[in-house]
């Protein structure tokens, strides 16, 4: 069963080498793609062997461009499963396991979330707020129950890597994706997953941001939800 | 306003909005400029339905004319769209200029690795 772990990452470079040590660690058997948002510090000079690649984008996409790069990766490539790690190590490896048996269970998708026994990082209060508001926004569309819709924590088999390798959003994709698949009867599950708080750097989502983000993310649930 | 208009009004109005969301749906207008179009069309169905927002808006800016005001507010949003467009487009330049540099260096390192495989051929 050939796994890729696909790690986004823009400006990482203090958190990646040891997140990339942690995965090797945890999980020897599986496949890493880095994927270099075009970062501006120093990642674009790190290098790695088989079975770690990297892609250096010579552009920034944001995280649903970067991501859709692994996922393209994978389908070139046959991989059965992908999982997406972020790289500023807020995701914890140690979960990985426990995401890929859901997948051999019969899961289609199936996504970490902080917010089932809500233990370890809980991200800001502001920031839960806009979750609750998606979570029942998406509870109200497709009548499934998400806790955490913008985890970018997820596993996901063989028929969603070809999915998201022709359609990703490009902005803000988890809760679009999640409840276009919801919508179109493909099996979704989530488990309860620690995440760590931020190591370095800053997150790439700040107040103004935030405003445009709901407003945007909401419209694209809408639309997911009636798209073909 | 006339009632006729009107009607005419608020059925294009619609239209107008379904048309974009079905460009949306069909992959054919991205989400992200989506935004200033039904925001836009939502205004005008809005407009269409109510013209009293019209006649308020006229006597706020001094204008006598209802019709005047209509097309000072077209106007302004024409102007936004037009301007989100320009810095879209800018952006996107930015981003092929990078591609055309980035195919520069692979086609380098092409004609190195061809270089260094025939040399490896014919000693």
């Amino acid at each position: 069963m050939k796994v890729l772990i696909i790690v986004p990452a823009f400006n990482e470079s203090e958190n990646l080498l040891s997140l990339i040590e942690n995965l090797r660690i945890t999980c020897p058997n599986y496949d890493i793609l880095i994927i270099n948002d075009c970062s501006t510090d120093s990642t674009k000079f790190f290098s790695f062997s088989p079975p770690i690649y990297k892609i250096d984008l010579p552009s920034n996409l944001g995280i649903g461009g970067a991501v859709q790069t692994g996922y393209k990766f994978a389908c070139n490539n046959g991989y059965d499963i992908a999982i997406q790690v972020d790289g500023d190590g807020q995701h914890n490896p140690s979960y990985i396991y426990d995401l890929i048996d859901q997948i051999n269970s019969g899961y289609n998708l199936c996504l970490g979330s902080r917010f089932i026994n809500k233990t370890g990082f809980q991200s800001t209060f502001l920031r839960r707020i806009g979750i609750k508001y998606f979570s029942s926004l998406i509870t109200l569309i497709t009548k499934e129950k998400i806790t955490d819709p913008t985890s970018g924590f997820r596993a996901c088999d063989k028929n969603i890597i070809n999915l998201f390798s022709n359609k990703y959003p490009v902005d803000y994709p988890e809760p679009e994706t999640l409840v276009y698949l919801l919508k179109h009867n493909f099996k979704v599950k989530e488990i309860p997953v620690l995440m760590n708080e931020r190591e370095n750097g800053v997150s790439s989502i700040n107040f103004i941001k935030s405003i445009y983000y709901m407003i945007k993310v909401s419209l694209g649930i809408l639309l997911a939800a009636i798209s073909k | 306003m006339n009632s006729q208009l009107q009607i005419i009004l608020i059925i294009s109005t619609i239209l107008f909005f379904i048309f974009i969301i079905k460009m949306i749906l069909d992959y054919k207008l991205n989400l992200k400029y989506s935004l200033t179009w039904i925001s836009s069309s939502i205004v005008l169905i809005l407009l269409s339905l109510f013209p009293s927002i019209l006649s308020t808006i006229s006597k706020i800016l001094h204008i006598k004319e209802m019709v005047n005001a209509l097309y000072l507010v077209t106007l302004f949003f024409l102007l936004v769209i037009t301007f989100s467009l320009s810095l879209a487009l800018s952006k996107k330049s930015e981003a092929i200029k990078d591609l055309v540099q980035e195919v520069g260096f692979l086609k380098l390192q092409i004609e190195e690795l061809k270089s260094a495989f025939h040399r490896k051929e014919h000693p």
